[in-house]
């Protein structure tokens, strides 16, 4: 300081504390006009979008040349039905949330995320949508609570697989649901 | 103030410019907390995902043959589950080099806020 006696000391408990009245009013009132959209949930969509459509692409990603990927594999196993799509069901979701447990390992990931996944296909002849269940993340919910009212927090994303169904090439489309708890 | 001199009017000047200083920190604070917003909507609108789904099954299509139905199942899924229209063409050995067989691969697709279209050269080895 420039001053070299103290005999300001009080000036200085003064100063500092008009500094932070002042300080904290003006923050009070510049922050209290803030209005939190809905649109800031963009954020955490994107994260949760990609985050799907990676465990998605993972899955799809053959081991070997000449191998089918594990999600054909269990979109498959689905058609075909009976026992061998209740073993596709719990495949799916051990594999699947394998994949989104999967961290750099710095940070601890909440294991908040829920799912419901379902294969669509085209249904011969009519040329409808028609859907497969390929199971959920076992809450017994497949959408959100509270979203009928509100706003729709849950994100969709997908994959094409080309699967071999009813003795023909087919492509059917792995779509699931995501949401956090 | 406490009583009527003049000392100390540097202390209390330091402590005003602090504060001042330190208010517009807090701005930029306050600010940080939306960063982020407008590249998450931007990359929400973009089909980015959907658009490599169905490159990678039109590729696919083109290595393993191509079908009537496979095209109707991949243009109605797109429809029923992306709001998109898909359309695509593959003309096998459209070019020819020394080394290298080319099929020509079209993609084009549409929702409505994006359009995309796509030629690729796919090259097979002779």
């Amino acid at each position: 300081m420039v001053v070299r006696d103290d005999s300001g000391e009080l000036f200085t408990i003064e100063g500092l504390v008009a500094g932070l009245i002042m300080l904290s009013t003006a923050f009070i009132v510049m922050g209290s006009i803030n209005v939190y959209t809905p649109g800031d949930a963009h954020i955490s969509d994107m994260q949760l979008k990609q985050l799907g459509s990676d465990a998605l692409l993972m899955m799809d990603t053959p081991n070997g040349e000449d191998q089918p990927s594990r999600l054909k594999e269990l979109t498959e196993m689905v058609y075909n039905g009976g026992a061998s799509a209740n073993t596709a069901r719990s495949d799916f979701k051990t594999a699947f949330e394998d994949e989104l447990r999967r961290g750099t390992g710095a940070s601890e990931i909440v294991d908040s995320i829920r799912y419901n996944a379902t294969v669509y296909y085209r249904e011969i002849g009519t040329d409808k949508v028609k859907t497969y269940q390929l199971g959920d993340s076992g809450t017994d919910e497949s959408w959100p609570k509270g979203s009928e009212i509100s706003r729709q927090p849950a994100i969709s994303t997908g994959r094409l697989v080309m699967v071999e169904a009813g003795g023909q090439d087919r492509i059917f489309r792995v779509e699931v649901r995501l949401w956090r708890d | 103030m406490e009583r009527l001199n003049d000392e100390g009017q540097w202390i209390v000047l330091m402590g005003f410019i602090i504060s001042v200083s330190l208010f517009f920190l807090a701005i930029i604070v306050n600010q940080s907390v939306t960063v982020g917003q407008t590249t998450s909507e931007a990359v929400l609108e973009f089909p980015k995902n959907e658009i490599s789904e169905v490159h990678n099954v039109v590729i696919d299509l083109a290595k393993e043959g191509d079908s009537f139905n496979l095209e109707k199942d991949l243009s109605i899924l797109t429809m029923d589950r992306m709001n998109a229209v898909t359309r695509y063409s593959i003309i096998d050995d459209k070019y020819t080099d020394i080394y290298y067989n080319y099929d020509e691969i079209e993609i084009h697709f549409n929702n409505g806020v994006t359009k995309y279209n796509e030629t690729y050269w796919m090259p097979e080895r002779v």
